[in-house]
């Protein structure tokens, strides 16, 4: 039986006794200064291995064994010392936590972006309402409302009336023109729908307007931005959850977070403009005006685009002035195309001359 | 590694760590990749790896101090951080401004950005508590008593103090809380005292804080001075102007003068504060004085600087590392214990460790 001399804690006093050790086939005999005790192998844990020392515990108490060719001899053949166990659990417990890590990932990818829409529609519909009107009011502290808008409101409203006529969105529409020089719409949670100054001074005719405004209706109809909602907290929690709210890995899931956003915002652009086209279609309007409207936001984009490389300027902040909707530009052809497949001869007028520049001067009032 | 150490009767005891850079900059580097390809759920493993080295690495009277914490612990308690605090807390957040009228939403903010203060406070003494739990001497645990809400309370009130005198209750602040947690601790059944009516308890702190205060102020002063002389404010607005080389050369120039001036002066208040601290706390009838000076901190904030900036960050644990063995080197321990006499402590400590102060990002390297 090997035997080797250590240092010993009882556990319950900070003394320390100098001890001889015997190690045996089912444990370690610790004996001197008084002290005559028995560690069964299964009780022992190798709390540290340094430089100059194992440190083994049982319980509260410890035992200091300096390093030496028959200590270690013995306490391998006790397995008490086990490389090879030991380096096994340490890269067992690597692999658990990168497969763990995957899973979550799998969850904020796909989980996630699949649980948003059936939580959207399950959602009460006055629920959706009182969050559309209260992320509205967030929303117009940074695109402020525009001023005096009466005529113009009531201008538009025929226009809204006849697109939710021929196919109901599900919410009362709350139209809202806002100060924005990009042209733009947006369609929030609940029915809050907004078009900016810009959109009024870059389309040029009355129907593209109740085009991109049929599409918008289309979000609504879908509970778009519930979803995005729905979305986008589940992520938020789950960047939470894994990295405490720091970290390079919160970038990289924040980039494959947008990837999804962009994929799936495709789906639900595609959408919009089925919906849309019906509602134009209802409402005796030509769908091709959405065709129309699409090419002038895109001429208004590319004409940035050339002014941006022509001043040389930097586009990583411009980038945030693309129009939402736009964003999925080699999708755009195909859209255009699809509205332009569903031309037909207008049997109404979507707005007379005389609305169309109350309309236009929506925001001229501040 | 002595095997003679007096096992009986009073010990003398002198504070040692032997750590080094190349352990720590490969420890920054092996666990800084874990860290990365887990999406940083390995944070609180590695956090274990670098306590148990270092904390083995530092010795009293030539017993090592021994980290018994583990890393499931970390990561059970930041859930349950997570899940109990954090996520209600956000949900209460989101939740409000989602359904709430503006009244309601302010007050739902005000009250739980109160509670996340006092919060702060709580998760400092809660990671402390379990530290000290998981910090093993000679086979005896220490231990940190008192309240966890009575420290964040008394730390949120000391915090106001500290706003409402414009920052001069900080020195002060710190002292007390110093006291607070000391006064509180354990080794075994041994408690700390933490003496602060000795004679210039405040005075010699706040001598060298005035130099510090106003340094800070003069650093501004200066930077915000050169900034205006050099014309940075003009042209702000206007963003066609090109920025001048020289100048921003210049300005540069003033900001390293500025930073090395500034790191004088708050190096300085530091190393007293160090010195107050460490000379205040006794454990029976030892006492504890620290010779930390100035330049001890200046020369670690330099080539700790370098260290990190010429390791790509890899050296931040090392940088870490220096500053403790530092500390651990300038200990003074006057006296003797009898450690046959201090006895286990009574309380195993928490379950999990350190949750909120990981959820609240607090728990910044070891």
């Amino acid at each position: 039986m090997a035997a080797f001399r250590a240092r010993f804690h009882d556990g319950v006093t900070a003394a320390e006794h100098v001890v001889v050790v015997a190690v045996s086939a089912d444990g370690l005999e610790i004996k001197g200064d008084g002290l005559d005790g028995f560690w069964r192998l299964q009780d022992i844990t190798l709390l540290f291995t340094d430089a100059n020392v194992w440190r083994l515990a049982n319980g509260d108490a410890r035992l200091v064994v300096d390093r030496s060719k028959e200590a270690e001899a013995a306490l391998r053949a006790a397995r008490v010392l086990d490389p090879g166990r030991d380096a096994l659990r340490a890269w067992g417990l690597i692999g658990g936590l990168v497969a763990l890590s995957m899973a979550l990932g799998l969850i904020v990818f796909v989980g996630i972006p699949m649980a948003a829409e059936p939580l959207a529609r399950a959602t009460p519909r006055h629920v959706e309402q009182q969050l559309g009107e209260n992320i509205a009011r967030q929303v117009n502290v940074f695109m402020r409302p525009c001023k005096n808008t009466a005529a113009a409101d009531a201008a538009i409203a025929p226009v809204v009336a006849a697109l939710v006529q021929a196919d109901d969105p599900g919410f009362p529409i709350k139209l809202r023109f806002v100060h924005q020089a990009s042209p733009n719409a947006l369609a929030l949670a609940g029915g809050q729908v907004m078009i900016t100054s810009g959109l009024l001074t870059t389309l040029e005719s009355p129907d593209e307007l109740a085009a991109v405004l049929a599409h918008e209706l289309g979000h609504v109809k879908a509970r778009d931005g519930m979803v995005a909602l729905y979305r986008n907290a589940g992520l938020g929690i789950l960047l939470e959850l894994i990295t405490g709210g720091s970290g390079l890995a919160q970038q990289a899931i924040l980039l494959g977070g947008q990837v999804t956003e962009l994929s799936y915002t495709r789906r639900q652009e595609a959408r919009a403009d089925v919906t849309a086209i019906a509602m134009l279609r209802g409402a005796g309007l030509d769908p091709a005006a959405l065709a129309r409207a699409f090419e002038r936001l895109r001429a208004f984009v590319d004409a940035e685009d050339a002014e941006e490389e022509a001043s040389g300027k930097p586009s990583v902040l411009e980038e945030l002035r693309v129009p939402e909707w736009l964003k999925s530009h080699p999708d755009l052809n195909s859209r255009i195309a699809r509205a332009k497949a569903q031309a037909t001869t207008a049997t109404a007028v979507a707005l007379s001359d005389a609305d169309w520049k109350i309309v236009r001067a929506a925001c001229a009032n501040n | 590694m002595s095997m003679s150490s007096e096992p009986q009767g009073a010990v003398r005891l002198a504070v040692k760590n032997d750590s080094t850079i190349g352990q720590f900059l490969w420890m920054g580097l092996y666990t800084g990749i874990f860290t990365l390809i887990t999406l940083t759920i390995y944070r609180f493993w590695a956090r274990t790896v670098v306590r148990r080295r270092l904390w083995s690495d530092t010795t009293i009277g030539d017993a090592p101090l021994e980290y018994t914490g583990k890393g499931s612990e970390l990561f059970v308690g930041f859930l349950i951080a997570i899940f109990t605090v954090m996520l209600p807390m956000v949900g209460a957040l989101v939740g409000a401004q989602l359904l709430l009228p503006p009244a309601g939403v302010l007050a739902v903010f005000v009250v739980i950005y109160l509670a996340f203060f006092v919060l702060i406070g709580v998760a400092i003494f809660l990671a402390r508590r379990y530290q000290l739990s998981r910090t093993v001497w000679r086979g005896v645990r220490f231990e940190q008593s008192g309240s966890a809400l009575g420290y964040g309370l008394v730390a949120f009130g000391y915090g106001l103090l500290t706003i409402i005198t414009l920052g001069w209750f900080a020195p002060a602040m710190r002292l007390r809380l110093e006291k607070r947690l000391w006064s509180n601790a354990y080794f075994g059944d041994m408690p700390f005292t933490y003496d602060n009516s000795k004679e210039g308890r405040t005075e010699p702190v706040y001598k060298s804080f005035i130099l510090a205060y106003f340094g800070s102020s003069l650093f501004y002063v200066l930077v915000f001075g050169a900034m205006h002389a050099l014309g940075f404010f003009t042209q702000m607005n206007d963003p066609t102007a090109m920025p001048d080389v020289a100048k921003i050369g210049i300005l540069y120039a003033v900001l390293f003068g500025g930073v090395l001036l500034l790191v004088l002066f708050v190096a300085w208040h530091e190393a007293v504060m160090i010195r107050q601290i460490t000379r205040s706390i006794s454990l029976g009838d030892v006492q504890l004085s620290s010779r930390f000076k100035t330049w001890d901190l200046m020369e670690l904030a330099i080539t700790n600087t370098l260290l990190i900036i010429f390791t790509l960050g890899i050296g931040s644990l090392a940088a870490q590392m220096r500053v403790w063995r530092r500390i651990c080197r300038t200990i003074d321990v006057d006296g003797a214990l009898d450690l046959a006499r201090i006895h286990q402590a009574a309380s195993r400590g928490p379950r999990s460790g350190e949750g909120m102060a990981d959820a609240f990002d607090l728990s910044g390297g070891v």
